[in-house]
């Protein structure tokens, strides 16, 4: 089963959820410890936001209108 | 096929699960009591940030330990040595903000952080000593990742009508952490990591950005 398959069973990736081939190449690849750690913590996968607020989930895409504040 | 950086595989991985914590900033920014919210959000970030050099400076010393016999200690160490001095007194930053708000440091520094902040600081301890240093890479890599946009945070603080004084941690950040991300991704593509090592840095991330995207989350609630 595909980690993209594996983390929909998990709830984490909504069903319908579309993924650059980029992004589904990175999931895909995620190794088990991986995975087991976004199940773990109940860590949705989304670009979601990106394409929503960026047009693209591209490298180099960031929403930098909104980062997160807490910084190093 | 194209063979991907180690800095690039770590930040596609950071990426393809950022999208809550991209959430919860957008909630937090654009909150309609967000001038209230602020200074709350400020005590929050110090909880975390005041962690951040003890950190280095722990996974410097457990790469001091490893020299003899793990090939990646030695590139780690030096990046270490060389961005401790670079964020030591950062977190002070946050605390003359909150001062600018009239919050008296000594006060701060009397409140108990919030459990959400001690498991991000103390999730990396654990790897760090239990698991290996590299992790705190990862950890890095998400806080350093997004540096602040320095337009935007200026612009915020007159629209809600703070002295641009108190963003000062977020704009001096924005100007520092450009130079900060890239630093990172070329020891990253300097270190011989292996799969292992992609596997600790990806688990540390993850959890990095879930219990970061908490502790923004509950100063908005």
């Amino acid at each position: 089963m595909s980690n993209i398959a594996t983390l929909m069973n998990a709830g984490l990736i909504a069903a319908g959820a579309v993924f650059s081939e980029a992004d589904q190449t990175t999931i895909n690849n995620l190794s088990a410890d991986e995975v087991n750690a976004l199940i773990s913590v109940s860590q949705a996968v989304s670009t979601d936001f990106l394409v929503r607020n960026c047009g693209s989930s591209s490298p180099g895409a960031s929403p930098t209108t909104h980062p997160i504040g807490i910084v190093f | 096929m194209e063979t991907l950086s180690h800095s690039r595989r770590l930040r596609d991985k950071i990426r393809v699960i950022r999208g809550e914590m991209d959430a919860a900033a957008k909630a937090l920014w654009t909150h309609p009591r967000l001038r209230e919210i602020y200074p709350e959000f400020l005590f929050r970030n110090h909880a975390v940030i005041r962690s951040s050099v003890p950190l280095m400076q722990a996974a410097a010393a457990a790469c001091e330990k490893r020299l003899a016999s793990d090939p990646v200690a030695e590139g780690m160490l030096a990046y270490f040595r060389k961005h401790i001095p670079e964020e030591t007194g950062h977190d002070d930053w946050v605390l003359d903000d909150l001062e600018t708000l009239g919050f008296r440091r000594e006060d701060v520094l009397k409140r108990i952080p919030p459990p959400s902040a001690a498991a991000l600081a103390g999730a990396q301890y654990y790897w760090i000593r239990h698991v290996h240093p590299v992790a705190l890479l990862g950890f890095i890599a998400v806080l350093e990742g997004t540096p602040p946009d320095v337009a935007f945070f200026e612009n915020l603080a007159d629209r809600i009508g703070l002295p641009r004084r108190a963003f000062s941690n977020l704009l001096l950040h924005g100007k520092l952490d450009p130079q900060h991300r890239d630093d990172l991704d070329r020891a990253l593509d300097a270190l011989p990591l292996t799969e292992t090592h992609h596997s600790i840095m990806g688990v540390s991330a993850f959890q990095t950005v879930n219990l970061l995207t908490r502790v923004v989350d509950e100063a908005v609630q």
